[in-house]
């Protein structure tokens, strides 16, 4: 376990630094639109690192159901995690590409599961969207 | 001794203007100074500078308000217009009436006062920001206004001849140009080898609705509210950013106006300049024809997906290091708004 600060803390001070001491120091206008994208781009990490491991877990649920897959142990290091979803959401695209959900009850699903997924990633990126 | 990093960029920027300065010069073929200077806001592509230009004798014998667009890192991608076409582009514009800004030059990469590859334009007062034009209270009464000039602007570009510019972008031959503009969205989602299944769904909906084939019309490529230039009183003053133009069904620029992203016309729960129609009625006013209803929405549909693709390789060309830079690689996350928006689009038909 890392002491206090946290990463997320760590990011917050960083932000506040940005944001209260540098940006006003900018003259060239230039600098302070990519400054303020910069700062945006903290804010995302802040509000993802925390949860990423929590919502790929979920992902992985959902995608175990949605696609009718066998329920092997779920990994434990996060990376494996990470790349278990990405292969599964290849699958999702592939069962999408064949036509599986052009119509009928399992296209209401995908809709619903997509629905949750990028609502989910919308906190991270943007919750005001 | 340490040279603050403030005094080297004072350095290279004069060393810009004066290498500017010697351009003009040799270009007009007068005596040429840059009296005013100012660096602006650029894109994600392209640094910019305003500068005031003063041209001693000769056909260009005056004062001129100019922009220097300068082409960061890599240039323009393979998927936009060489420099030289979008000045050939601009020229044709010009000349044909739309409001785009006036062309000076085109500065070559290999140019001997090593300025780097990019345009020189008019500078056209005013604002392009989409941000203030819609909430500075300053263009409350042009903003009604503005909409339905963009339609006719519009209509008014795809009224210029397709061989006006030769060698643009075009459907292969034997393909309309719906198909072909599917067929390149969905090559580009390929390319970038990360799963989408919003997107994925988007193109099962896309494919069967596809509209007939018509003829192809010079289309802008990135026609919106944020590539305008707006004056509080006059209103639509100047199309910019012409590096994506292309032959294509005119429903690609009359949708890519209307999609939530850009914030041009009212969404649900979210206001823009105003209503839809009235851009497609300025369009149809000058154009003579207006779109079916229900290719509208299969238009839309396909700008939304268009959007989300370029959003994924803009993100790509900061993943693979061939331009680092954080706007590119923030793009990235603006996928999921426009997936958001594809559901809600595939949910409503």
């Amino acid at each position: 376990m890392q002491d206090r600060p946290t990463a997320v803390e760590l990011i917050e001070a960083v932000r506040d630094f940005l944001a209260g001491e540098v940006v006003p120091a900018l003259a060239d206008r230039s600098l302070r639109y990519r400054m303020r994208i910069a700062l945006h781009v903290l804010g995302i990490v802040a509000r993802e690192v925390p949860n990423e491991e929590t919502r790929l877990r979920a992902e992985r649920e959902a995608l175990l159901t949605l696609l009718d897959l066998r329920r092997p142990a779920p990994p434990c290091d996060p990376r494996l995690l990470h790349g278990w979803v990405l292969e599964a959401n290849r699958v999702l695209c592939e069962r999408i590409r064949d036509g599986a959900a052009d119509a009928g009850p399992w296209r209401e699903r995908v809709l619903a599961h997509l629905q949750q997924i990028v609502e989910e990633k919308l906190q991270g990126s943007n919750p005001d969207f | 001794m340490g040279v603050s990093p403030g005094a080297a960029v004072e350095r290279s920027e004069d060393r810009l203007r004066e290498g500017l300065e010697r351009f003009i010069a040799r270009r007009s073929g007068a005596p040429a100074a840059v009296v005013g200077w100012a660096r602006l806001p650029g894109g994600t592509l392209r640094d910019a500078w305003g500068l005031d230009a003063r041209i001693d004798a000769g056909p260009l014998a005056g004062s001129h308000r100019l922009v220097y667009l300068q082409d960061r890192g890599a240039g323009p991608l393979e998927s936009r217009l060489r420099r030289e076409d979008e000045f050939r582009v601009l020229s044709v514009m010009h000349a044909a009436g739309v409001r785009a800004p006036r062309p000076y030059w085109h500065v070559p990469r290999d140019d001997p006062e090593g300025l780097g590859s990019g345009l020189i334009l008019e500078r056209v007062d005013g604002e392009a920001v989409g941000r203030r034009i819609l909430e500075d209270p300053a263009f409350e009464a042009v903003r009604p206004r503005v909409l339905e000039q963009m339609g006719e602007e519009l209509a008014k570009i795809h009224a210029v001849p397709c061989d006006a510019v030769p060698g643009l972008p075009a459907p292969p031959e034997g393909k309309g140009a719906a198909e072909a503009g599917l067929d390149d969205v969905e090559r580009t989602l390929r390319e970038v080898e990360e799963p989408h299944p919003a997107l994925e769904l988007a193109l099962r909906w896309l494919r069967p609705r596809m509209p007939p084939p018509r003829p192809p019309v010079v289309s802008h490529g990135d026609y919106r509210l944020g590539n305008v230039v707006v004056h509080p009183s006059e209103g639509l003053r100047a199309v910019l950013d012409w590096e994506l133009v292309h032959l294509a069904d005119p429903g690609e620029d009359l949708a890519w106006v209307c999609i939530r992203f850009w914030q041009g016309v009212d969404q649900p729960g979210r206001r823009g300049l105003g209503p839809k129609q009235r851009f497609l009625d300025g369009y149809a006013k000058v154009a003579g024809w207006r779109l079916a209803p229900e290719m509208i929405v299969y238009w839309e549909m396909f700008a939304n997906l268009r959007w989300a693709v370029i959003t994924l390789r803009q993100a790509r060309r900061h993943l693979t290091g061939r331009e680092r830079s954080l706007e590119l690689a923030s793009i990235g996350r603006r996928c999921a708004e426009v997936e958001w928006e594809l559901l809600r689009l595939i949910r409503a038909t």
